[in-house]
């Protein structure tokens, strides 16, 4: 182990400005932007040559954006693929813990000692684990990828009226996504448009509900009985003891959250929020399931989608709006809802020299799929103009 | 005073006799052991670890789900319940809420007529409104100024069984935890000990004039600990709710606690609303399935229920409910009486009376296992055999019992090797009474001098020279004879 690596405060976030160790980490690309969270300090890490590979995990996204952010391949594995035992809980049913790396083949290699059952995880499947390194060169011929229209915007819930509205992902990133299609239709590929992923849009809102019920959960254990923080001030009762060692040890996000779980869960409101937010969630499911059903119209082996609404943001532009901050994993997410894996890849630069990062969503189990196509995709590019950039961080180490 | 009925019901936790906890490996008994001894990262829920379920708790559980005649969901549900509390090392409670493990079940409970008012007994049909698994929480107590904790009890397997209100009185209260206690021991899934928690009770209690179907607010008094404890409480808080009622005011819905030493009910806390727990499906555990197969494989051995058993005594071998009710209060004994039976050619009722009156305190003073007896079943049915036939005579039999069981021979190996058959031979008899008539001339001479009773004495001596073989009906015959 080289070290360990900053991220959000128990992963609440998506720019690691939340972090509980501050300061926070910086993106190697431009240091007056985030590396995206919760693993930031993970893709960082990868994006500034500090290590080959780091692990992260993704309730939200939190593989697969800051990757994006940092220019380098993180996999949400499916879920269950991966064990979650030793993993400190955010929301125990969207939890996937993965690779982040500087390439699919490392990644591959991570996955190779990672996956698989654990006596310890009875959510991890027992299902046979492939060799994912040996299954990178394999021929991409003939494998039906999508592009769903509802993956090229990111629509916002107004706040007062409760109205959609959309708002189209950058041009530029779109662009590359597109160009990412036509790699992939060159290798014998084929491209199928206007798949519909119609509840896209709750993703959010749903996340919003269900992670914080079990977030909320999750903290309860920390109560400075056993371990962790305890109030030294003078307490009367039991309750103050746990008022004041929750509420001086945990921070600001951590709270919000404790909140936002308890209200929506309570049993006056539970029916209203958290159980219409699991039916919506099984929605979620289907699109997927209705995609990759093999018998199905779409038929496909993968959905290619922007991972991010937008590039790495500049420190401080968007923290503290806790709600538009979440959207910045509105296009990972669904995926957390369906359990299904994903992988974010880099995939070019914005005009201000940030990664743009590209992400492929598969069917259960179908990581060593998208390793490949990742893979292919790097091989093809690999004379790219854009692949002979560095971090701005190294580029200052190594010219001075 | 208007007549008042009461309306119980009964919440029991049950602590299953797994080897190990019910997610994780930790050994689940700690009676014996120090505090925190038997305790790793998943009992108290460290930060990280997740829990692994043992299926070991779905069988016991299904058993009695089986005896209570309820229904086994083939998929039912692990929630979380969500309260602070030093002894929830999780700040949760890993329980089953709206999918439990079994749904429906009764106990139709025998109340003898020691315990009805009629003096005749009857029987009390008892529903059971839910059924599910859950964990233990750990223990706190109070030393030295200081609140301590052992959490060796997380994570002890248990079963909530929580009764309707279809108790009316404390008796049939204390008849439905002994019969619950007894069935636990049959079945062999919980020690079933009061005193050391393995079997824990709650009461909730309320009254209504008696034919009403109304349902009054009612109290819920914890901290039971025994049978005893559970009839006084119910009692007490009846005659309270009563007495509370009669001045007019209106019962409230509080949480009482008995007070064991003092024998009565102090006030915990009014309950003005129900605690929100925050239910909502544990994600760390997959659901609980119970294949039909599975339950079939549980079930193949499912014995036969104790109640049940007890009136098939009576009735298949007329036994008197009386005999029925302690041959079968534990199932070893009552199959040793049934093999027994089987052993034996005579009225069952015989083996009855020499279990209950000789063979059971045998069981109870030297702790004996019916199952692992040396006096085996077929022995003492030979046994009793030989007695009928009277080729010993009862002393000699009762004493053998305890030779067999010794020494592991057969009865009628003992009875030759100690010379023990019974001597019914006249001659013998007769020259053995007139050998103690010789030597007696006093006694000979008051008995004839109209002191009768010494006709006993006579006797037992006579038995004394025989060493006891004689047969004292054919001796004292004789010896009638031989004094007039």
């Amino acid at each position: 182990m080289v070290g360990k690596v900053n991220l959000d405060e128990f992963t609440f976030g998506s720019s690691n400005e939340s972090s509980a160790f501050q300061p926070s980490p910086r993106n190697p690309w431009d240091t007056s932007c985030v590396p995206g969270g919760s693993s930031g300090g993970s893709a960082a890490s990868v994006a500034a040559g500090e290590a080959y590979l780091s692990i992260g995990t993704d309730t939200a996204g939190s593989i697969r954006q800051p990757a994006a952010f940092c220019g380098v391949v993180g996999l949400k594995p499916t879920y269950g693929r991966v064990s979650r035992y030793g993993l400190i809980a955010f929301g125990s049913s969207l939890d996937c813990p993965g690779p982040i790396a500087r390439s699919a083949a490392d990644a591959a290699l991570m996955m190779n000692a990672i996956a698989g059952a654990d006596i310890h995880d009875a959510t991890a499947a027992n299902v046979t684990v492939p060799d994912y390194l040996m299954s990178l060169e394999k021929d991409i011929r003939g494998m039906r990828i999508g592009l769903s229209p509802d993956y090229f915007q990111i629509t916002f819930l107004d706040a007062e009226s409760g109205d959609y509205s959309q708002q189209p992902v950058p041009e530029e990133m779109r662009a590359a996504v597109m160009k990412s299609a036509e790699i992939y239709r060159s290798l014998g590929a084929e491209i199928i448009e206007d798949v519909p992923m119609p509840n896209t849009r709750y993703g959010i809102p749903v996340y919003f509900v269900i992670s914080r019920v079990e977030a909320a959960s999750n903290l309860h254990r920390f109560d400075g009985v056993k371990y962790g923080h305890r109030t030294s001030k003078p307490v009367t009762d039991l309750k103050e003891m746990y008022r004041k060692s929750r509420g001086e040890g945990f921070g600001l996000q951590p709270k919000l959250r404790i909140l936002m779980g308890m209200y929506v869960s309570a049993a006056q409101y539970s029916e209203q929020y958290y159980q219409r937010a699991l039916r919506a969630r099984t929605l979620i499911r289907r699109d997927f399931e209705t995609a990759f059903d093999p018998n199905g119209k779409y038929q496909l082996d993968a959905l290619l989608t922007p991972t991010t609404p937008t590039t790495a943001f500049p420190v401080k532009d968007v923290y503290g709006d806790s709600v538009l901050m979440q959207y910045a994993d509105q296009l990972t997410v669904p995926a957390n809802h369906a359990g299904t894996p994903g992988i974010s890849f880099p995939g070019g630069f914005d005009k201000d020299g940030l990664p743009i990062g590209i992400q492929l969503l598969g069917p259960d189990f179908s990581e060593a799929m998208l390793l490949q196509l990742t893979h292919a995709y790097e091989q093809t590019t690999v004379d790219a103009e854009w692949r002979e950039r560095r971090p701005s961080v190294l580029e200052e180490v190594l010219h001075g | 005073m208007a007549d008042y009925e009461a309306v119980i019901g009964l919440e029991t936790h049950i602590q299953l006799n797994t080897s190990s906890k019910i997610f994780c490996a930790c050994k689940a008994d700690s009676w014996v052991d120090a505090p925190n001894t038997n305790i790793c990262p998943v009992c108290t829920g460290l930060p990280g670890v997740l829990p692994v379920f043992n299926s070991t708790v779905a069988e016991k559980a299904v058993l009695l789900a089986e005896a209570m005649h309820a229904e086994v969901q083939p998929v039912s549900y692990f929630d979380r319940k969500n309260y602070f509390y030093p002894d929830l090392p999780k700040g949760y409670q890993i329980s089953q809420f709206d999918v439990p493990l079994a749904r429906g079940g009764y106990l139709d409970l025998p109340v003898p007529a020691t315990a009805d008012q009629q003096g005749k007994g009857y029987v009390r049909h008892v529903k059971i409104h839910k059924l599910h698994i859950e964990e233990d929480a750990g223990k706190t107590k109070n030393a030295d100024n200081r609140r301590m904790v052992d959490f060796n009890r997380c994570g002890v397997p248990l079963v909530e069984m929580v009764t309707e209100p279809d108790l009316r009185t404390a008796d049939e209260a204390a008849q439905y935890l002994i019969r619950l206690r007894q069935l636990l021991r049959w079945l062999g899934i919980s020690e079933a000990d009061m005193e050391k928690g393995n079997l824990r009770c709650d009461a909730n209690v309320s009254i209504r004039p008696k034919g009403s179907s109304v349902l009054n607010s009612k109290t819920e008094i914890k901290n039971i600990n025994s049978i005893d404890s559970l009839r006084d409480a119910i009692r007490k808080e009846i005659e309270r709710q009563i007495h509370t009622v009669e001045e007019g005011k209106r019962v409230e819905a509080w949480t009482l606690e008995w007070d064991e030493d003092d024998g009565v009910l102090r006030k915990m806390r009014s309950k003005e609303t129900e605690a929100d727990y925050r239910y909502f499906r544990e994600p760390d555990l997959l659901p609980l399935e119970i294949s039909n197969e599975w339950k079939d494989e549980i079930l193949r051995q499912f014995p036969e229920r104790p109640l049940d058993r007890r009136q098939r005594f009576m009735d298949t071998y007329q036994l008197p409910e009386y005999d029925a009710d302690i041959l079968t209060q534990e199932r070893g004994l009552s199959d040793y009486f049934e093999n027994t039976t089987a052993a034996y050619s005579g009225d069952p009722k015989k083996i009855s009376n020499w279990l209950m009156n000789d063979v059971l305190r045998m069981i109870n003073e030297q702790a004996l296992d019916p199952a692992e007896m040396k006096l085996t079943p077929p022995y003492l049915a030979k046994l009793i055999n030989l007695v009928d036939a009277e080729m010993i005579n009862i002393t000699t039999g009762k004493a053998l019992l305890q030779q067999v069981q010794d020494s592991g021979k057969a009865p009628m190996v003992l009875v030759n090797e100690g010379g023990l058959a019974q001597v019914s031979d006249e001659a013998a008899i007769r020259a053995v009474c007139q050998k103690v008539i010789d030597a007696n001339p006093a006694e000979v001479q008051a008995f004839r001098g109209g002191k009768e009773t010494l006709m006993g004495w006579f006797v037992g001596q006579v038995m004394r020279e025989t060493k006891g073989k004689a047969d004292a009906k054919a001796a004292s015959e004789i010896l009638k004879e031989l004094l007039n």
